[in-house]
């Protein structure tokens, strides 16, 4: 063996370092599957489920069209109102369990829904009795 | 003649050795973040498993001396005296926090007068709130009960949670301790130690603290702190 041989700079992989490059890039999978999983918890990223439509119609105890904010929760907040029949229709809605919340005058009930991708859920009538002062 | 004069690689680069570190640590950040769990807690409760005579301390702490760190969004509110005293008329008062779960303790409560308080939790865009609110309400159907509310845009929904009061409950009785416990989707309140109701949402995963007046309700505490939810 030769002086260069001695001196040699490009050492020959060892099997531990090997070890160390498998331990890392399993290290960067996990962290980045964490990533991946903590953005599908996000509200945004249940859009990428797939959205429907809900649509309804808020009468009052006597069955007369009421002129009501209309919020959608569940993936965040959707904000949309009545027309002057009482309808209402509210597009991109995030597939799945949502809730649709009538407001008046400070006061609101929630009903449950599930949302169709692609498809228009219709909730009918939605009977609204003034919730503002049950706390008077 | 082989390399048996060579010299032997005694181990790691201490550029891989960092770099292991690094994702490591990336790697428990992940962990605690999609588990939601709260690092600075995390890491307190270690200690005091530890050392049994530490405990972690307050997310937040008020005695009233001023309202320096409350966002007064109606209503009167004075600190006076060391008491924080609400009321007449709707009043709301917020305090933000990073938190999402935590227990708000409120200390020496007065209902002088009215038909109750409420203490908000999971608060957010506090102008016109989005959260929930546990309210201490004897204006509640008849005889009065503790309820949840869920607030949307500032308007207030039918309460998700709703427990009528003990026959014979004093709602002006002076000095009562009021709890709520804010956990995942769950909230408890107490007064006095002992559970009224309990509700569960999850709609509003986190958000600060507020109090809340309406009508003719006058009310005073002595203390507020907020800390980590069990």
């Amino acid at each position: 063996m030769g002086i260069q041989d001695y001196y040699q700079t490009d050492l020959p992989k060892k099997p531990i370092r090997v070890r160390l490059y498998v331990m890392l890039a399993a290290v960067i999978v996990m962290v980045l599957l964490l990533g991946a999983i903590k953005l599908f918890q996000s509200d945004q990223a249940q859009y990428l489920l797939g959205t429907g439509t809900v649509a309804g119609i808020v009468v009052d105890e006597s069955d007369r069209p009421l002129n009501a904010e209309i919020y959608v929760l569940g993936a965040g907040m959707i904000n949309s109102h009545t027309d002057e029949n009482g309808a209402f229709t509210v597009q991109g809605v995030p597939s799945g369990q949502r809730s649709v919340v009538v407001v008046m005058n400070g006061g609101g009930l929630e009903y449950p829904v599930t949302i169709a991708t692609g498809a228009t859920t219709d909730m009918g009538r939605l009977r609204f009795i003034g919730t503002r002062v049950p706390s008077k | 003649m082989k390399g048996s004069g060579r010299a032997r690689e005694s181990g790691q680069a201490y550029t891989e050795y960092a770099l292991m570190l690094i994702f490591i640590a990336l790697f428990v950040s992940s962990v605690l973040a999609v588990t939601g769990l709260d690092v600075s807690l995390t890491m307190c409760r270690v200690v005091v498993a530890l050392n049994s005579t530490q405990q972690c301390g307050h997310y937040f702490q008020d005695d009233f001396a001023n309202l320096s760190g409350w966002n007064i969004i109606s209503g009167a509110w004075q600190a006076a005296n060391g008491f924080l005293t609400g009321g007449p008329n709707e009043g709301r008062i917020f305090h933000n926090l990073s938190q999402s779960d935590y227990t708000i303790n409120l200390k020496d409560v007065t209902l002088n007068q009215g038909n109750g308080y409420g203490v908000f939790f999971r608060a957010s865009n506090t102008s016109a709130v989005n959260g929930y609110s546990f309210q201490y309400d004897p204006g509640y159907g008849s005889g009065g009960s503790f309820i949840m509310r869920k607030w949307v845009n500032g308007n207030e929904l039918a309460p998700f949670a709703a427990v009528p009061a003990p026959a014979g409950f004093n709602w002006n009785q002076p000095n009562r301790q009021i709890q709520v416990v804010v956990k995942g989707n769950t909230f408890t309140a107490y007064v006095d130690g002992k559970k009224m109701v309990s509700g569960s949402d999850s709609t509003y995963p986190s958000g600060g603290i507020g109090l809340r007046t309406w009508d003719g309700t006058t009310f005073r505490t002595d203390n507020l702190t907020v800390d980590p939810a069990p």
